[in-house]
């Protein structure tokens, strides 16, 4: 049992570390992008600034779901999704459009199979990747994520409280 | 499972070329039945269980019309075994899925009929069915269901009872890991817990990053950064100091002066609230997932001037309001109720404030993310949030 926790702890406190690093690498990027567009960017500060906490946050889930890497499904779909933003912000509208016909169809099918979204579901949407998974890898990429998601925010809270000092 | 078993690897089947191999599949190809032995060793040697549940997914969606054939074909359980599958909760699906491909026997099996499964089954599964028998029971590679008196015996009942065991199973290890979640009893509240504990991190996560940003952007010279190392974020306690709540006599949660409290407005008190954060953090704010409280909500209350006013008492329920909508009842939890108006684009809560009732909104069961939602649909404010509870002395 003690070996079990030993382990365990150990495996979070490597998650911890990679996640660290990586976080920071890319809050350094980012205020190096940001110093260079800086006069670009101040004439609108409050769209700059939504802007820019949109992007540290985008960089802590993106380095969170790279130090989990790719075993996790809900590490890949993040790492997906986040991969394919980019595209689908900068290709077209065509496809969001016909991907939001698909999903119509989709949801009048499942509207007429029946049934009112239960708490799985709506613990689905809130899990990344967690619409095609049966209920209990659900429960499991739930418990990882949990404890991802929880070390993430320590992490950021002491990153934040340094920087402050 | 449910049917539609979708994974990863299914879509990058469909598009490869967004992967690169090494990242999409780490592992080798899905052995072959013989050599599923080490794999189950490897398993359980990781306690963690990080490691298996991906490969066993995707070994399943690979070879998914298979299991399907055959997982509804009823399997046997003893008792040792039982015992044995609660321990190694993390190997659980890996019991099953072997339990899957093992059991190729038609029809309904009685605990009389369990060696003519075997030998109808497989023979590698067999050789390793003796092997576990020998050697030590964790090694075996599926679950015995063995129905109790009065109990359905069909195929599809076993699986089903089968498959309930091992959610609960995963509901007991998501229940150690959520704080606050052991004295829930239901299915249905535990997965509510879990869900607001789930939004509650993500909307801290969205605080802190706007808390990083207002630094980071304040700060021109890029040392503190560079200053930081990881090694020390790592070593740092899992608790935060910043998260812990210093405590503070209840008389100022009763009447406390309104200064620095949460008096939010959408557009310009929005750096206020941020920057003085740092004391109101310690403070008050959202109290999330300890024992009893789910969360606690201190915010001024304001008039239609602007004028503060002495924070509400005698609330008996909780409504939230809209000018325009009127006001309708958000959630009720064991008869706690509270008050919540949203004026214009003024938000003001109006909790019950006492020594007591500092905690009567924590019960109720889904405010946590109605309240989240607004505050984060408005203008991305999304609270402060703490560990540990306030101590009403």
């Amino acid at each position: 049992m003690a070996s079990k926790h030993t382990i365990a702890t150990r495996h979070a406190q490597g998650i911890r570390a990679r996640f660290a690093s990586r976080f920071l690498r890319s809050l350094l990027r980012l205020r190096r992008r940001s110093n260079r567009f800086g006069g670009s960017q101040s004439n609108d500060e409050g769209i700059g600034k939504r802007i820019r906490t949109d992007r540290i946050k985008i960089a802590a889930y993106a380095s969170m779901a790279r130090a989990v890497g790719p075993r996790r499904t809900w590490s890949r779909a993040l790492l997906f999704k986040l991969r394919n933003r980019a595209r689908i912000h900068g290709v077209s509208r065509k496809r969001c459009l016909v991907s939001e016909k698909k999903r119509v169809t989709r949801n009048k099918v499942v509207v007429a199979i029946s049934r009112e979204p239960s708490r799985a579901d709506t613990l689905r949407k809130l899990v990344p990747g967690g619409d095609s998974m049966d209920t209990c890898v659900l429960l499991e990429e739930t418990a990882h994520y949990i404890k991802c998601l929880a070390t993430q925010v320590t992490v950021m809270q002491s990153i934040a409280d340094r920087l402050l000092l | 499972m449910d049917p539609p078993l979708i994974n990863e690897t299914s879509f990058s089947a469909a598009n490869p070329s967004s992967y690169t191999l090494a990242e999409i599949w780490p592992f080798p190809p899905p052995p072959p039945p013989p050599t599923r032995s080490g794999l189950r060793m490897d398993n359980l040697a990781d306690p963690d269980g990080s490691l298996e549940e991906s490969t066993l997914t995707d070994q399943s969606s690979g070879n998914g019309t298979r299991i399907r054939k055959t997982r509804d074909f009823s399997s046997e359980k003893d008792d040792s075994t039982k015992i044995v599958s609660t321990t190694t909760s993390a190997n659980d699906l890996n019991d099953s899925n072997g339990k899957r491909r093992k059991i190729t026997g038609s029809g309904s099996v009685k605990d009389d009929s369990r060696a003519e499964t075997e030998a109808s089954s497989a023979a590698n599964n067999k050789s390793a069915e003796q092997s576990s028998k020998a050697s030590e029971p964790p090694k075996q590679d599926y679950i015995h269901v063995r129905a109790r008196r009065g109990q359905a015996t069909d195929s599809h009942s076993l699986a089903e009872r089968a498959r309930r065991e091992k959610i609960s199973e995963r509901m007991n290890m998501l229940q150690d890991l959520v704080p606050g979640c052991n004295k829930v009893i239901g299915k249905a509240l535990v997965l509510d817990e879990i869900i607001n504990y789930i939004q509650s991190l993500q909307c801290q996560v969205e605080f802190l990053s706007m808390k990083i940003e207002a630094v980071n952007s304040r700060m021109n010279t890029s040392t503190t950064i560079e200053g930081l190392h990881p090694k020390d974020l790592g070593a740092q306690p899992f608790v935060a100091t910043g998260m812990i709540f210093s405590p503070q006599p209840t008389r100022e949660y009763v009447q406390g002066s309104q200064s620095e409290w949460l008096h939010m407005q959408v557009g310009g008190s929005f750096e206020r609230a941020l920057f003085t954060g740092e004391t109101i953090h310690r403070r008050g704010g959202f109290q999330v997932c300890n024992t009893e409280v789910l969360q606690w909500i201190r915010v001024s209350r304001t008039d239609m001037q602007g004028k503060k006013q002495q924070p509400y008492h005698g609330a008996e329920q909780l409504k939230w309001r809209h000018r325009n909508h009127g006001s309708r009842k958000i959630s009720r939890h064991g008869g706690d109720w509270k008050e919540m108006k949203i004026r214009g684009e003024k938000i003001v809560l109006e909790p019950k404030f006492s020594a007591e009732n500092v905690f009567c909104i924590t019960k109720a069961n889904g405010m946590w993310s109605f309240l989240m939602s607004i505050l984060v649909k408005l203008r991305g404010w999304s609270g402060w949030i703490h560990r540990n509870p306030p101590s009403p002395s």
